[in-house]
């Protein structure tokens, strides 16, 4: 009890290795793992929908934060980093930004002005429907998705260093 | 001499705010909310059959218009990918500026617990 005395014991779980890696509660990565399936659904229909619902692109994209915080929260920092890539996920932050010029390009291609919605238009209410407005909301919302990643990887990474030095 | 221009120049944006005002509360109302009243619930269940030949305001006119054109039923989407599509751009900007900071602040923790652990060593 006397090591543990400088912080609290609910948080302080023993640490169980499985296949070379640490785990974390049981308790606390089961419903982690319950949840995340239902977070990424609606994640994908907030984007998906953007044009026929409230919602869209840039507000499907941030709750990709949730996403990583249940992650990180069930199977901890190695864990997320290794699953969600922050690197590689800058650059495909800027790949997404690229295929967002190309879309609005597409109206200047098509004989008219930037972002001009000359695709086929479809059925109102129907889901690819709204010509350019959904193929852009699909680059915005990963272009948010990306960037809220790689923030909340670094912000996380930055809990680890301080934690780190805090204990030492 | 600073303060002095700082002071003129906040006169200057007084008057003109006041000026302003005052010549806009003579105006007419743009829309009064009287003779037809707009009805959200209704114009949310059917937007296509909404009547807009009445001056009720921009609501019905804004939602006939942008179904005609965009074929979206939502309004700010249509508005922010379509007719402001340039302006997303510009926050798409922004968003890859604030990670390139986050990027260029946060990932050189790995050199510096390096150097330190080379100063502990040494």
């Amino acid at each position: 009890m006397q090591e543990n005395n400088h912080g609290d014991p609910m948080l302080e779980s023993p640490e169980i290795t499985r296949n070379g890696r640490t785990v974390k509660n049981v308790i606390q990565r089961c419903g982690c793992d319950k949840v995340l399936p239902l977070a990424l659904v609606y994640v994908a229909y907030i984007i998906l929908h953007g044009h026929l619902s409230p919602g869209g692109g840039f507000q499907g994209g941030i709750l990709m934060v949730a996403v990583v915080l249940l992650v990180y929260l069930g199977h901890g920092h190695e864990e997320s980093r290794r699953l969600f890539l922050p690197e590689v996920m800058h650059h495909a932050e800027g790949a997404a930004l690229i295929f967002y010029i190309l879309i609005a390009m597409v109206g200047v291609l098509g004989g008219s002005v930037v972002c001009a919605n000359i695709l086929g238009l479809g059925g109102i209410g129907a889901l690819f429907s709204g010509g350019t407005i959904f193929w852009m909301g699909q680059a915005v919302a990963f272009d948010v998705m990306t960037a809220s990643i790689v923030l909340v990887l670094g912000m996380l990474g930055v809990l680890l260093v301080s934690d780190a030095h805090s204990g030492k | 001499m600073k303060a002095f221009l700082t002071w003129v120049c906040l006169g200057i944006l007084a008057v003109a705010f006041a000026v302003s005002a005052i010549t806009m509360s003579h105006f007419e109302p743009t829309y009064a909310g009287e003779d037809a009243p707009v009805s959200v619930y209704e114009l949310q269940q059917d937007p296509a059959s909404y009547d807009d030949s009445r001056t009720d305001g921009a609501a019905g006119a804004i939602v006939q218009q942008n179904l005609e054109k965009t074929h979206a039923l939502n309004d700010v989407t249509s508005i922010v990918f379509d007719f402001r599509g340039y302006d997303t751009m510009g926050e798409s900007f922004v968003l890859i500026t604030a990670v390139t900071g986050v990027v260029v602040l946060l990932g050189g923790k790995r050199e510096k617990k390096e150097e330190a652990k080379d100063h502990a060593g040494e």
